[in-house]
């Protein structure tokens, strides 16, 4: 990497941290700390929103899915715009009006102490982890193609994100949300214009766009209603607005966005707009990622994409079979090329039967390719067991480095450490909150001083921060502990949303039935992780249902119990 | 048990910018929501 690449990413991240900081160093009350005061207008709430799911992860791999899978993964994010009408229809009055801080003091309102404990200790046991993966993935891909040292990494964004996040708390959270979806919008407008730049002369973007579509990768809505196929116009519009729900309405990371929100009414448009401007925003970057395929079409790309893998297999007993089937899939990458300028050529003429005929040619050539690159993957997981043979996430990143010009490459990786860093330090800022005011300031120390608690909120902050930095040096030795995150995750968001569910729309429903249920369902959940082979994406489904079902059947019981009490 | 209404309900009755009600505000969101599923399809069928 460069000098001014250096410079320019270092000077964005450095003006991000130091702003957050200095803007928000005089704040001395709790209410500034955990729910910025509850001055924040709606584009503040609804940019925080949307920074708060854009994760590295998610701006590194949604690219690379494009390229791979096609645009079907547009799907996954037709639910957001209900679900955000449902929350701002239900959930923001409510916790509007209870004058909460956090989503699960709503619960002991509602129900008692014991739900608002277990939806809180619910949430820490999961977030706490996942707050340290979202350091460490990107770290992990950043240090494979840039030869970062992982620790460092990991090191310096959970050090920076830290220091803003405990100085300012919610305030500096939002803050930096506002310069962080600045910073990641630009890059991505400056990417798509790269790409579009770097084309060849003849191919303007329809012809691009048609190379794209004749090859599978824009197939953004898919009606076919069939459940073993994970993206669908169905399967986005149903369980996608139970996730989304779940997500944005239950996840306290999420909740406290738009709980500093300063009115009902700048709470309400800050998510409605989240829910007018995600779809096309995820459509601008799968778009990106499609063209990136296209690019690739007329330069060949790399067989595999991880190049530490690739550097293993070179010096492996399997380096001369893995280099011939490099050159064959370069000669075939050349034939296909001269396939598609032929093809765009018959589009142009109107020539439909020679367009048919070579997109028969180009599909054939493409399934070749892709027979040849998985057996290359099979020999890089020969060669190396460990190796999960997906590179995905390396796609985007590759692209960007090895074609964008210099500085424009620092821009992109400010973009992609911004992204990284809006999602930790709201997930530290949340974990801080439910900690302090759910557990410590609940159960531990009822009559502390507003400085105290301040005081307390600081050093969880910290203890959070260096809670998930722990776990991202260590993940890089436990492998298997990452899938775990994502697994622990379903094993509890189920129960947590079947909770909420009942709380907001069961008037009849109370806290000893729901408990009980959640407990219930929290069991089966694993149990079916613990005996059965059931996908665990299904476990959020199963818990949630348990919860509401369960509820139903015991309140009448715990009715009667209560009267004859 | 904690605090409740430490604070008057925040403007619960205001009306949403440019539209006339909330509920003509969701509608709106659920229009474009379906005109977006619609204008994907015709972008996924129109270079198929």
């Amino acid at each position: 990497m460069s000098l001014t690449d250096w410079i320019v990413m270092c000077g964005f991240i450095g003006f991000i941290v130091a702003y957050g900081t200095w803007k928000t160093r005089k704040i001395n009350n709790m209410n500034d700390y955990h729910r910025a005061g509850r001055t924040t207008p709606w584009w503040t709430v609804a940019l925080s929103i949307m920074a708060t799911q854009a994760s590295a992860i998610t701006f590194l791999s949604t690219p690379g899915q494009a390229y791979v899978d096609g645009m079907r993964f547009l799907q996954f994010y037709l639910g957001l715009p209900i679900a955000m009408i449902i929350l701002a229809v239900t959930a923001v009055p409510i916790y509007n009006k209870l004058n909460v801080f956090t989503a699960y003091e709503y619960l002991e309102n509602r129900f008692d102490l014991k739900n608002r404990i277990l939806g809180s200790v619910l949430f820490l046991s999961q977030r706490g982890l996942a707050a340290g993966f979202t350091i460490y993935a990107p770290a992990l891909i950043l240090s494979v193609i840039l030869g970062w040292e992982i620790n460092y990494t990991i090191l310096i964004i959970g050090t920076l994100v830290i220091i803003y996040t405990t100085v300012g708390g919610s305030n500096a959270v939002n803050k930096t949300h506002l310069l962080q979806m600045g910073v990641i919008t630009f890059g991505m407008f400056a990417a798509f214009y790269m790409i579009y730049q770097l084309l060849p002369d003849e191919v303007s973007v329809v012809d691009a766009a048609y190379v794209a579509g004749k090859m599978g990768k824009l197939n953004a809505i898919d009606f076919t209603f069939d459940l073993s196929n994970r993206y669908t116009f169905w399967s986005g519009i149903i369980g996608g607005t139970f996730l989304m729900l779940s997500y944005f309405g239950t996840d306290q990371s999420q909740v406290q966005r738009y709980l500093a929100g300063s009115s009902i009414k700048q709470s309400r448009i800050g998510l409605i707009v989240n829910g007018l401007v995600k779809i096309p925003m995820q459509f601008i970057i799968l778009f990106i990622g499609a063209m990136v395929f296209v690019f690739f079409q007329f330069i060949a790309p790399p067989i595999y994409f991880n190049p530490v893998e690739t550097r293993n297999i070179l010096n492996s007993e399997y380096a001369e079979e893995y280099q011939q089937l490099e050159e064959s899939y370069v000669q075939l990458q050349e034939e296909k090329k001269q396939d598609i300028l032929e093809m765009l050529s018959a589009i142009k003429n109107n020539d439909e039967l020679k367009e048919a005929s070579l997109k028969k040619e180009i599909l054939e050539k493409e399934n070749s390719a892709k027979e040849i690159r998985e057996q290359a993957v099979g020999l890089i997981k020969t060669a190396n067991p460990l190796s999960d043979g997906n590179d995905t996430n390396y796609i985007f990143i590759s692209f960007i480095i090895n074609f964008l010009p210099i500085g424009l490459i620092g821009l992109i990786l400010a973009a992609i450490l911004s992204a990284s860093m809006s999602s930790t330090s709201a997930e530290l800022n949340a974990l801080a909150s439910t900690s302090v005011i759910d557990i410590y300031k609940r159960l531990i120390k009822k009559d502390g001083s507003e400085k105290h608690y301040l005081k307390m909120s600081k050093i969880t902050t910290i203890f959070w921060g260096m809670y998930a930095i722990t776990f991202a040096l260590f993940a890089s030795e436990l492998g298997s502990l990452i899938e775990a995150v994502n697994i622990l995750g379903s094993l509890v968001y189920g129960t947590i949303l079947g909770i909420f569910l009942c709380a907001f729309y069961i008037k009849k429903a109370n806290g000893s039935s729901v408990f009980y249920s959640a407990l219930i369902a929290e069991a089966v959940v694993l149990y079916a992780y613990l005996f059965t082979d059931i996908p665990f994406l299904w476990y959020n489904v199963i818990g949630c249902t348990l919860v509401v079902i369960l509820s139903l059947i015991l309140t009448p019981l715990f009715n009667k119990v209560e009267r004859i009490g | 048990m904690i605090e409740k209404n430490t604070i008057p309900q925040n403007g619960e009755n205001e009306k949403p910018p440019v539209f006339k009600s909330w509920k003509r505000l969701y509608i709106f969101v659920l229009v474009q929501l379906s005109v977006l599923i619609l204008l994907f399809y015709i972008f996924t069928k129109a270079f198929e």
